[in-house]
């Protein structure tokens, strides 16, 4: 009996220096535009309510005084209230105060903690249940006769949740659970799931066919271990690689939900609600109050955008896909 | 061709059972007693006794689906609460404006998408033909990350408050008090007043169009316009197209060609596109002030009218369905090879 031995094989990883990454920069430069300004958006998220320099959900503590000297108290009685409480952007106040005298740099940059908190963890919900619910159909699909139905009913109840239009599924939704950041997240991630669960029911189908699976059940493993260890792993990545888009997708509809009351209420600091602000004001020309959190909210979704379809571009012929 | 109509016709009944149910089911989710907030603060025992028993709720859940289902397939959606009028009346004043509305966004859409998108992916690979490209692939990210009523409003600061040169967002209509609005055939304003002959009047609804529609034309254009430049680049470079070109076809005969091959992932995207816009409508017309089912929606849910959302849910559903039937058929017309696996597998 010979035993072959293998020629040792050198591998050259190539080094990550800082004249490759700046390179890589020069090359991607709108890839690294949104990245840099994803980076931002997290930081905000983490401390944005900190280092706002006035609180985001608290009226201005200064008074304002009128021609006389005399205070404007904040009164709701009182017609000159809201053209005092609205100030065009200053030196002070970098992005203008809205009509409750609320600072909107304040507020735009404390944002980021409930949309994008909104946006990743419904992703990441409908992403964990879409995969495993996928998984779990694209795998009995066509087995025994319960469980094959089971599954062909569960995948058409997914493609009746997604005939719905989704913007008013999310309207009655909040309707029935009740609004809020949390009760956002629950409705996103219902919404998203379906959307997950395509991809990784149609990638469980392919991959449950290949040899190595078949390798694994003849080995004796038990089928729980073939399909959440072996199989998973291999059919998460059409889905994972939509989950940056999904997240721009979020942020749109939080935004679309507090736009009409539906969302997220002020005080607290979320840029559709803060848009919804100035519905009025964009009429009377106080343009602040709305432009700003939307050019903010644009900035977040387009770097999610790029991001995703960069990933996307990578991705594409390699790994299982390529099989 | 009727075998093909007949089977896809066959499927709605299914699908609409299966909306209507879950229709039917997300309103009995919702919290509260429907009887109490009907009857409001001021109510009796038996006040309650009585309601609960005219609207059937003391029956078995699977018996009150059933009346849900006839109620509703004669055309009786309930009443709505606040306005106690009834839902199907209310719907119908208000979903042909929506419609309208998204009608016109999508043929917008359409139109510039088709036009750029074929220019685009005819154009030179050097000089202006990459600068349009890029330009698209920008303003398709731009225009993706938008949100479609903070666009509305950015138009509505830009030609309202500072040029002047348009309406207000204050309805189809402005300066007409809603409840003295044309009660025309139609239900859609600018319709109405063009059949009443009153040329004024239309103008007016004519011009307060344009902002909605050209909302939507900014922020939902690039979906077509990308799918129709890389489809028509796709069909461009194709063997049958090069060899068409080789042996002198016409230009314009090559077009033809390459747009029947385009034209089916155009007719898909679009439709999706149509149906997605019913929800997007419902932000722009709350913008805009539209007075249609988008707004009607919203207050419906900021006001717990559960016979309402349950007539929104299912107008949307049937929407949609529709829409994607009407795709079907498109695709049928369009493409012959579904024409023959039908025939084969018949």
């Amino acid at each position: 009996m010979t035993t072959t031995t293998w020629p040792a094989v050198r591998v050259r990883v190539p080094r990550l220096s800082a004249s490759a990454i700046w390179a890589g920069m020069r090359r991607q430069k709108l890839l690294t535009i949104a990245l840099g300004i994803l980076a931002v958006m997290i930081f905000l998220a983490a401390v944005g309510p900190i280092i706002a320099p006035h609180d985001p959900e608290s009226v201005l503590r200064e008074t304002l005084l009128d021609e006389q000297g005399q205070p404007i108290l904040n009164s709701q009685g009182d017609p000159r209230t809201q053209l005092v409480n609205l100030r065009a952007p200053s030196g002070t106040y970098w992005f203008g105060t809205d009509e409750k005298a609320l600072d909107v740099f304040s507020r735009t940059i404390s944002a980021p903690r409930v949309d994008l908190v909104i946006a990743i963890a419904s992703t990441i919900i409908g992403l964990g249940a879409g995969s495993v619910i996928g998984l779990v159909a694209g795998y009995a699909a066509g087995r025994g006769r319960l469980v094959g139905s089971l599954a062909e009913v569960l995948t058409r109840f997914m493609d009746i949740i997604q005939a719905f239009p989704v913007f008013i599924v999310a309207l009655a939704l909040v309707a029935v659970i009740g609004s809020g950041q949390d009760k956002v997240i629950y409705v996103l991630s219902f919404l998203f799931t379906p959307i997950f669960f395509r991809y990784v029911r149609a990638e469980t189908l392919l991959v449950r066919e290949l040899t190595f699976v078949e390798a694994e059940r003849a080995v004796g493993n038990p089928t729980r271990r073939i399909m959440f260890n072996h199989i998973l792993p291999n059919s998460v990545t059409t889905a994972t690689v939509q989950g940056s888009a999904v997240m721009g997708y979020a942020i749109l509809l939080t935004a679309g939900l507090s736009f009409v009351g539906a969302g997220v209420a002020p005080p607290t600091p979320e840029w559709g609600a803060m848009i919804r602000s100035g519905v009025e004001l964009m009429q009377s020309g106080q343009w602040w109050t709305s432009v700003f959190p939307g050019i903010t909210l644009g900035l977040t979704v387009f770097s999610l955008a790029v991001i995703g379809e960069s990933i996307r571009v990578r991705w594409r012929g390699s790994g299982l896909r390529g099989y | 061709m009727r075998k093909f109509l007949l089977r896809r016709f066959a499927f709605l009944i299914p699908q609409l059972f299966v909306v209507s149910f879950l229709a039917f089911l997300l309103i009995k989710l919702l919290p509260g007693d429907p009887v109490l907030i009907i009857l409001g603060p001021l109510r009796t025992q038996e006040g309650v006794i009585r309601e609960t028993k005219r609207l059937g709720l003391d029956k078995p859940f699977f018996v009150q689906y059933g009346r849900y289902v006839e109620r509703t397939v004669q055309g009786d959606f309930g009443n709505s609460i606040v306005t106690k009028q009834p839902v199907i009346e209310e719907l119908g004043r208000r979903v042909p404006a929506t419609l309208w509305l998204i009608t016109l966004g999508l043929v917008a859409c359409v139109v510039i998408g088709i036009g750029v998108g074929y220019v685009a992916a005819l154009a030179p690979p050097t000089g202006w033909g990459t600068w349009l490209n890029k330009s698209i692939i920008g303003y398709g990210f731009l225009a993706g990350a938008l949100p479609d009523f903070w666009v509305g409003l950015i138009l509505v600061f830009i030609f309202f408050a500072t040029l002047g040169i348009l309406p207000a967002p204050i309805g189809q209509l402005p300066g007409y008090i809603p409840s003295l609005l044309p009660d025309g055939p139609t239900n859609i304003d600018l319709l109405d007043t063009l059949i009443k002959g009153d040329f004024g009047q239309a103008g007016t609804a004519f011009r307060a169009s344009i902002m909605p529609v050209v909302t939507l034309a900014i922020v939902y254009a690039p979906v077509v316009l990308k799918i129709t430049a890389v489809t028509t680049t796709e069909v461009f470079n194709s063997q049958y197209v090069t060899g068409a070109r080789a042996v002198g076809v016409r230009r314009r005969t090559i077009t033809r060609y390459i747009m029947r091959n385009a034209l089916l992932p155009i007719v898909t995207t679009s439709g999706v596109l149509y149906a997605f816009l019913l929800g997007g409508a419902v932000l722009v017309e709350t913008v805009f002030s539209w007075g249609g089912f988008g707004q009607y929606t919203v207050d419906a849910v900021n006001a717990l009218d559960f016979n309402v959302i349950q007539g929104m849910m299912l107008v949307a559903a049937v929407f949609t369905i529709v829409v994607y039937l009407l795709i079907d058929i498109i695709h049928y017309f369009v493409d012959p090879r579904i024409r023959v696996s039908t025939v084969g597998s018949s």
